[in-house]
């Protein structure tokens, strides 16, 4: 252990060297190697501009890593509720789980009782983190759906998120309001779903005050975007 | 009491803060609310296109920074921040989520339309005949098109002539104080010259807009007070504005 230390600190000392005599002086975070050595220094900034293009690369694989990474939990969460026991870490598809249908049943059961938990808040605080579960838990559920059999679904499930987003800082759920979410719940777990079911709870979510679309004024641009309308086409 | 609503009015109700959204129900609240074909042509034109754009964008740009970069660029063409302002929020609202953004924007294409009903006489004016309001999205290779938005002077086959033809007696000078393109359109109309179709028509939008609450027997109800003062004074016709302050 000690001669690898030794080795480490050494080899280290070497390295700071041979840049301080590689490197004369920075400028705008490049490093300018002394001498004349243009190719040098071009092969420099050919590199950093590789560089660059491949850490924005790495970050955008991360963010796949880290997407997969979530649904792999969701899969593995529904095997534990299928199972009643702790996950394992075998990654199981919806598919193969023991019993998908139930799995989603509960995953709604568990959603209209964190619907039915905002009841009664008595400040938006307290409402606030009571929220955060319920749109975990629909973001799962949106997670279950496929985008091609399920549109409507998909479509309705988003809505009661925005609903819930949206209004949860805004004001305290009504006890009518947090009945509407939980019907719609209701209405999300029957078999057919059509467009016309979407707008009817959309209808239903503006006459209870709780909209589902994001408002588009709430900076600087409002002014821009809504002195009048623009027509352009 | 009848109240016809404009283009403004129309997007405010459903993209509006929760302040004007109230501000608006006081408004029309106890009202028999209508609308016009050319209203709804503009709202096809403006906001609707507006959607079709931000799905466009999402469905070929896989990365969100990438997208953001492309809804500047067509921000600056279209001279409106409001599709920027779409794809922001959706943003923040699904959490930089691709695949939810795409699926709530698509769902924007019907659900606009029906709130463009909601609450509003299903029957609307349509003295122009306006042909955007015919316009329609289709599907290409699963990206949708909104055909029928576009209109010009060679192309356009609706009854807006004719609609300035019924409505030329009206106009009487000495003129209001208008911005000078509208003016200049009106008094031509008023001496008989009818260039009133393609970008013409679309200058002379409010104008159409405050005769179509006239023809309807009703008030015109807008945020933009500013632009429809002077028409609603020349027409004779009442102005109400929600009271946003």
């Amino acid at each position: 252990m000690m001669y690898e230390a030794d080795n480490d600190t050494r080899q280290m000392e070497l390295t700071a060297t041979l840049n301080r005599e590689l490197f004369s002086h920075y400028v705008d975070g490049a490093a300018y190697v002394n001498g004349d050595s243009m190719l040098h220094t071009w092969l420099l900034f050919n590199g950093r501009s590789r560089d660059r293009r491949l850490d924005a690369h790495e970050k955008s694989l991360d963010a796949h890593d880290k997407r997969i990474k979530q649904l792999e939990g969701l899969f593995l969460k529904d095997q534990e509720y299928d199972s009643g026991e702790k996950s394992t870490k075998k990654l199981v598809s919806p598919e193969k789980s023991q019993n998908p249908e139930n799995g989603l049943l509960r995953h709604y059961e568990r959603l209209s009782a964190y619907i039915n938990s905002l009841r009664g808040r008595e400040c938006i605080d307290d409402q606030f983190q009571h929220t955060t579960p319920v749109l975990l838990e629909i973001d799962r559920i949106f997670a279950l759906y496929s985008e091609g059999s399920d549109r409507f679904r998909r479509q309705l499930i988003l809505k009661l998120r925005s609903a819930v987003k949206l209004n949860c800082l805004d004001q305290l759920f009504t006890d009518g309001q947090i009945d509407l979410l939980i019907a719609i719940v209701n209405r999300l777990r029957l078999p057919a779903l059509e467009k016309t079911d979407v707008l009817n709870c959309l209808d239903e979510l503006m006459d209870c005050d709780l909209p589902p679309f994001p408002s588009l004024e709430e900076d600087q641009r409002e002014n821009e975007a809504f002195s009048g309308h623009d027509d352009t086409n | 009491m009848k109240l016809f609503l404009d283009t403004t009015i129309q997007i405010d109700r459903i993209f509006g803060s929760r302040k004007k959204r109230a501000a608006i129900r006081a408004v029309c609240d106890g009202k028999e609310c209508f609308c016009s074909g050319y209203v709804l042509g503009e709202f096809y034109a403006t906001i609707v296109l507006d959607a079709v754009s931000v799905y466009h964008v999402l469905l070929t740009e896989q990365d969100l920074n990438e997208a953001e970069k492309r809804m500047e660029e067509l921000s600056r063409h279209r001279h409106s921040q409001r599709t920027h302002l779409i794809f922001i929020r959706l943003r923040q609202l699904f959490d930089n989520q691709i695949e939810e953004m795409k699926c709530e924007i698509e769902s924007y294409f019907e659900d606009l339309l029906h709130m463009f009903f909601r609450g509003v006489h299903p029957d609307l004016q349509d003295g122009t005949q306006c042909q955007r309001a015919n316009a329609r999205i289709t599907y290409e290779d699963e990206s949708p098109i909104l055909e029928g938005v576009f209109c010009n002077k060679k192309t356009c086959q609706c009854n807006v002539v004719d609609f300035w033809k019924r409505h030329q007696a009206l106009i009487t000078l000495p003129l209001p104080a208008f911005e000078e393109k509208v003016k200049a359109l009106l008094e031509e109309i008023q001496q008989g010259r009818y260039d009133v179709k393609g970008n013409n028509c679309r200058t002379l939008g409010d104008a159409v807009i405050v005769l179509e609450a006239l023809d309807g027997g009703g008030e015109i109800c807008t945020t933009n007070r500013k632009d429809f003062s002077p028409l609603c004074e020349l027409f004779q016709v009442g102005l109400q504005s929600p009271d946003y302050t």
